[in-house]
């Protein structure tokens, strides 16, 4: 059952997909309900992230035993991982926004309030750190200001989570290739018949959310 | 191949996450061994039957075809 839906939701999801794309050009396209849609998501994803920021915290702070222990640690684990997930697609979406007030609807207002978004995301993005810290107090979690901190990360997994990351990797790797092919053939047709930058900014946004969303989710549900 | 994490951990007291800082890894990774989607380094693997005062072979348990 479950298949069968998946099966006609994708095939649903492609033949829109495919029909935007086709008649991308031939849309009367409202930029701007746009726009406002990409800040509705933003907001959304915003507040799940806030949500999800308390509840690391609050786990963090509980003092518990036996199985009690790991279900909290489970749990927080989980929720660092929605906190990471909706704040890289919300940096994602805002940038998005941004491109498109600025290219598409040259709003100041719309402007100023997308680089408003993507400053409060980015700050959002920087307190992944404080949220990690929350999740495993045990250990060194490097400073966002050293230079090193990608690598410091790596270097406190240990081999089991390395091991999951590398699962996340690889399939975040496959879709990489496989959606950036398809967007450089739908940019092409597109630029065919019209030279806007759009599209791309789109599809490469797209590629973008896909990618980080696989990797994300496959360390999520290990 | 199979462990019997999960039934020494029972036995000894310790949960997930007590085990995990005993064996100095991570209790995903405990988990992952536990629900059998990671085999542990040798490293790892000693360790952890160390704490039960195993032999290595009573902890992670092989089909013969494994080997």
């Amino acid at each position: 059952m479950k298949g069968i839906m998946r099966f006609i939701l994708g095939g649903a999801a492609g033949f829109l997909t495919a029909y935007i794309v086709l008649n991308f050009s031939d849309l009367d396209f409202a930029t701007d309900i746009f726009v406002i849609a990409l800040f509705v998501i933003t907001a959304v994803l915003m507040i799940i992230s806030l949500v999800r920021y308390n509840q690391v915290k609050k786990l963090s702070e509980m003092t518990l035993t036996g199985d009690e222990e790991d279900e909290a640690n489970a749990s927080m684990y989980m929720k660092y991982s929605d906190y990471s997930l909706c704040v890289h697609s919300s940096i994602v979406v805002s940038v998005l926004a941004l491109s498109l007030s600025i290219i598409a609807m040259e709003s100041i207002f719309f402007t100023i309030v997308s680089i408003v978004l993507v400053v409060i995301n980015c700050l959002f993005g920087a307190s992944m750190f404080r949220v990690m810290r929350y999740a495993s107090p045990e250990r060194k979690i490097p400073e966002l200001s050293d230079p090193n901190s990608p690598k410091d990360i790596l270097d406190i997994a240990d081999d089991g989570e390395k091991d999951v990351m590398l699962i996340g990797l690889n399939k975040a790797y496959n879709v990489l290739n496989t959606t950036l092919i398809l967007a450089i053939i739908f940019a092409t047709f597109y630029s065919i018949s019209n030279s806007s930058q759009i599209f791309s900014i789109i599809a490469m946004s797209v590629v973008l959310l896909l990618v980080n969303g696989k990797y994300l989710l496959a360390v999520r549900n290990k | 191949m199979k462990s019997r994490l999960k039934e020494l951990r029972a036995r000894e007291g310790y949960n997930q996450t007590q085990l995990a800082k005993t064996a100095k890894v991570s209790r995903q990774t405990i988990s992952l061994i536990e629900r059998e989607e990671y085999m542990p380094s040798l490293l790892i693997a000693v360790r952890i039957a160390r704490i039960f005062n195993e032999p290595v072979e009573n902890v992670f348990l092989f089909e013969e075809e494994e080997l």
